[in-house]
């Protein structure tokens, strides 16, 4: 009741002072004239009865805040500098908060409702992690487990052939149940209304999504046009219905709205389009279909029985479950399912349930996040610092009207909370800009990914804005005040630090960025070890349509001795995993990664690799292998007799997992499974018979490969029109790896270059601040005979500790960060951290960033006149 | 005549009090106080108009404009139900104290 009074006296206050005046001055009028005196300053008066109300902090903010803004208006070179450097320093880590969090908001399915109760389930048990799961799995944990609400199942990405059905063919019905195989009768649509039309005779290559019905509310998705997929689509009896991506809708079918009713062909297979799924930076699947409907567009596909599939199971807990609880429940319900399928389940299985916008704490990729986060806010330390060197040169030249404010009476807590109330100004002002440039660095990513996800920043993106800016206004503004109104004796020590974490900054990302730029020099330079311009990879697909072993081996035989046939085709060469494949299989031993494969007798002529030692597979070969030089060096380093493990290497067992292969052949370093690593810690098994429906097969051509893919596809598919085979040009993976390398460095390379630019901002304004307080000692010594050379090393004197300290913490720290990417990126695994030249370079251009912003004050002082100087009060 | 400062903390008792025999403007409670007290005590105007707006922030009385008989406008003071129970207490609280003071007075 009191609050409400005093808001109200607050809301009313003009009137309620008028008032009060009037009141006194009544009161005044009623007094005898001789005690008339005796009433008092009335001014002071209504001030004491006004501090009843508690509100004369407002007055004092509103006061501070004024002054505080005039004082910035009147030195628009001082705060345009500064709003520059908190801007840059605000904004740059901010838009890549906001990146990342529209990322996860969408990745995650952040606009999920309640998505803590969101989990997402992988396979665990003690040694192992298996994050994906198969239908069967699926249909069980959805019958029998307590604990959730609904379990989702999605699978996306799956490749399939897309094509228009007649144009306007609405009326063409779509069988009701499903058919075991497409009836003849449907009649290949002819376009003959619609010239536009693309002609029926081009399928394109699209990715189906494949989801539970209950994937599209747990998971927040509303239709962009129409309605999603629900369960009554999942009836067997149901009329095939697709949901299509908004951007496969705008980009194949011009945005026509009428498409809602359209009939569409994948594989082949005709379904009914019934809504558009809004598009997403991260889910960009162009049709979206019911999971149990995966067989009636795959032919002869059997994931809804077998124990092959791989699909993303995400959870609902209900409500009062925790993720605990849910383990708890799975590990039981597994053990269960194990006695009917012994080897299909682990000992001691259970689902692993992590709400789904929790980051996994232990892996590689939240160490890259934790390093990004710190070099972008290393960036706000940066400039944080510089505008603390900036606000104390500042301070030289209001000194004197600190003083008279003091003289004034203002005591020195007032000076200091007026002096930050000008900081916070300063520092809120900026986070304003800040928000502004981050949204135009969003909507700039935005352009270049077709994402519409809203611009307006959220509340989390706000309170960030305004905590970095409360936290810069904190660390540049609150020094300098304590140093104005003189609380703390000295500038030396805050200056010195200010300095020295603003050169650290600038050297750490100066080293980062040209560490990183040798590296993707020498990634360019690398020779990989195999002759991957001229490789093409077949993958037919051959278990999503249920191809069994023997069928899988026909198949290959058959496509293998069709493909030989090709006059551009020199050899062929039957592999697990692609080279430069986003796949990989490896060994963890003793620290080191190991990449491997299983590869056929012709894998190294085909991929034109070198064996040094030993001897090639032998035909049905088992239980031997073929490794890297530099995977025999790191196995079996001989300092003896050295250069060569590679002898020492034959005939010994690897000595990870339980088979032990014999090494019977060493090859010349080639890095097939990541790009560009020149220690490629490689090894290489026979085919195993089981691997047949998953193989793919690998293809030497004589001409540019990019020619050879639609041929190669129509052989793949000529052998059975059911498949949908994916033909990779091999240096496509190339390309897509050096593309991500590059983007890595220019984020660094644009972080590194704001932080110099602030650095130069920053030595500037402590190089005039040095020359404005020393201007007498200098016009001495130019009035001595100091020369222009001694009146520079003055300048720089005092700022050389700070400097050499910063620099040697960055050039450590930086190296620090690039070890971090080193691991995280398996391009940078060849980089050398202690490689001289990249801190040499750092060293060079930090030098001319020195030399550049010492170069006006330095002028300055130098053309000191040595008699005006020593009048200089 | 001598006149003599408010014991301190007693000018929101006294205050609450005369408003009690009714509304009255703050000239006119100065004035009351005084002459009820035989011009012994004497409010300062410094002091009254914080204690006024004092007791309007906590509720105690309200204030209301209204014309003087030489027809100006004069703001006086209300006592409400919470002034009304607020003098109870405050005038309990001093009369405890008052006595305990005379009793020390009278045997110490």
């Amino acid at each position: 009741m009191e609050l409400l009074r005093r808001i109200s006296y607050l809301w009313n206050r003009r009137r309620l002072e008028r008032e009060m005046a009037e009141e006194m001055a009544y009161h005044r009028e009623l007094m005898s004239p001789d005690r008339r005196t005796n009433f008092g300053n009335e001014l002071r008066l209504r001030e004491d009865a006004r501090e009843i109300w508690g509100w004369t902090w407002l007055d004092r903010l509103h006061q501070d805040l004024r002054y505080g803004a005039r004082v910035l208006r009147n030195a628009p070179g001082f705060t345009l500098t500064a709003m520059l450097i908190l801007v840059l320093g605000i904004g740059v880590p901010l838009s890549a908060f906001r990146v990342v969090l529209t990322d996860l908001h969408q990745s995650a399915g952040g606009s999920a409702p309640d998505p803590d109760s969101l989990v997402r389930l992988t396979r665990r048990a003690p040694g192992a992690h298996i994050t994906n799961l198969t239908y069967p799995e699926l249909a069980f944990y959805a019958a029998n487990a307590k604990s959730f609400r609904n379990v989702i199942g999605v699978s996306t990405r799956n490749q399939a052939v897309f094509s228009e059905a007649a144009a306007g063919s609405t009326a063409e019905s779509i069988p009701e149940s499903i058919p075991e195989s497409v009836p003849e009768s449907i009649p290949e649509s002819v376009p003959e209304s619609i010239p536009e039309s693309i002609p029926e005779s081009i399928p394109e290559s699209i990715n189906v999504a494949f989801a539970t019905a209950n994937y599209f509310p747990e998971f927040g998705i509303a239709p962009a046009l129409g309605r999603v997929l629900t369960p009554a689509d999942e009836r067997p009896d149901a009329e095939p219905a697709a949901v299509i991506g908004e951007l496969f809708w705008q980009r194949r079918l011009g945005r026509d709205p009428g498409v809602i009713g359209r009939t569409i062909r994948v594989n082949g297979k005709l379904l009914r389009v019934v809504g558009v799924m809004p598009r997403s930076a991260t889910i960009r699947d162009d049709v979206w279909m019911p999971l149990v409907r995966q067989p009636y567009v795959v032919e002869g596909s059997t994931l809804l029985t077998d124990w092959n599939s791989a699909l993303d199971l995400y959870g609902r807990l209900r409500a009062g479950v925790s993720p605990q609880a849910s383990q708890q429940e799975t590990l039981a319900l597994a053990a269960s399912l194990r006695e009917r399928w012994p080897d299909r389940l682990l000992q001691g299985e259970y689902l692993e349930a992590r709400p789904i916008l929790e980051f996994d704490s232990n892996s590689e990729a939240f160490a890259m996040v934790l390093t990004a986060a710190a070099l972008v806010l290393l960036l706000l330390a940066a400039a944080c610092a510089n505008l603390g060197t900036l606000v104390l040169a500042r301070g030289v030249a209001r000194e004197r009207e600190i003083r008279v404010r003091m003289a004034l009476g203002a005591g020195r807590l007032r000076v200091v909370r007026q002096l930050f109330t000008e900081s916070l100004l300063l520092a809120v002002l900026s986070g304003l800009g800040a928000l502004l440039l981050s949204t135009v660095v969003l909507k700039v990513i935005q352009l270049q990914n077709d994402s519409t996800a809203s611009l307006l920043p959220d509340w989390r993106a706000l309170a960030a804005t305004f905590a970095a800016a409360i936290l810069a206004a904190l660390v540049f503004g609150l020094p300098p005040a304590f140093r104005l109104a003189s609380l703390v004796p000295r500038a030396g020590r805050a200056r010195t630090i200010f300095l020295g974490v603003q050169v650290a900054v600038s050297c750490l990302l100066l080293v980062v960025s040209s560490l990183l730029v040798t590296s993707v020099q020498r990634l360019g330079a690398t020779d990989p070890g195999f002759d991957y311009h001229h490789l093409v990879a077949i993958s037919p697909g051959l278990k999503a349509h249920g191809y069994g072993e023997p069928a899988a081996r026909a198949y290959l035989d058959l496509l293998r001795a069709r493909t030989a046939a090709l006059p551009d085709v020199k050899a062929t060469s039957q592999v697990w995993l692609a080279p430069w494949a986003n796949l990989h299989m490896g060994a963890n031993w003793m620290g080191r990664q190991y990449a491997g494969n299983h590869v056929d007798p012709q894998f190294l002529d085909t991929m034109g690799m070198r064996l040094v030692r030993g001897r090639n597979f032998r035909p049905g070969e088992d239980g031997v292998a073929i490794i890297s030089e530099a995977t025999a060096r790191a196995l079996w380093p001989d300092p003896d007799s050295s250069p060569d493990s590679s002898d020492a290497a034959l005939g010994k067992s690897l000595p990870w997992g339980t088979q032990g292969q014999t090494v019977v052949g060493v090859v010349r370093n080639a890095s097939t499974a990541y790009v560009g690593n020149p220690e490629p810690l490689e090894f290489y098994l026979p085919p195993s018979p089981s691997d047949a429906p998953d193989a793919v097969l690998l293809v030497r051509v004589s001409g540019s490969p990019r020619d050879s893919v639609r041929r190669l596809q129509e052989t793949a598919r000529d052998l059975d029109a059911r498949l949908q085979p994916t033909v990779q040009v091999v240096t496509d993976a190339y390309d897509r790896e050096m593309q991500r390398a590059s983007a890595a460095l220019a984020v660094i390379a644009i972080l590194g270059t704001v932080a110099n630019l602030l650095s130069v901002i920053g030595l500037a304004g402590l190089a005039g601040y040095t020359v404005a307080q020393r201007t007498r000692e200098i016009g001495l010594r130019i009035a001595l005979g100091a020369r222009a050379s001694h009146v520079v090393l003055a300048i720089l004197a005092p700022m050389s500790r700070p400097i050499v300290i910063g620099f040697v913490c960055g050039a450590l720290g930086g190296s620090a960060v690039a070890t971090v990417l080193r691991s995280g990126i398996p391009t940078m695994s060849g980089l050398n951290v202690f490689a001289p030249l990249p801190y040499v370079i750092s060293m060079a251009l930090f030098a001319a960033v020195v030399a550049l912003s010492i170069l006006a004050p330095g002028r300055r002082a130098t053309r000191i006149n040595p008699s005006e100087a020593l009048q200089h009060e | 005549m001598s006149r003599a400062e408010l014991v301190p903390g007693t000018l929101i008792l006294l205050v609450l009090r005369v408003l009690d025999s009714g509304p009255l403007h703050g000239y006119a409670i100065a004035q009351r106080i005084s002459r009820v007290s035989g011009d012994v005590l004497r409010v300062e105007e410094g002091s009254l108009y914080p204690a006024l707006q004092k007791m309007l922030r906590k509720g105690w009385v309200r204030a209301e404009w209204g014309l003087s008989d030489t027809n100006r406008r004069v703001r006086s003071y209300r006592l409400t139900a919470a002034g009304r129970t607020q003098l109870e207490s405050e005038r309990a609280g001093y009369d405890r104290v008052n006595r305990a003071i005379q009793a020390v007075l009278k045997l110490a």
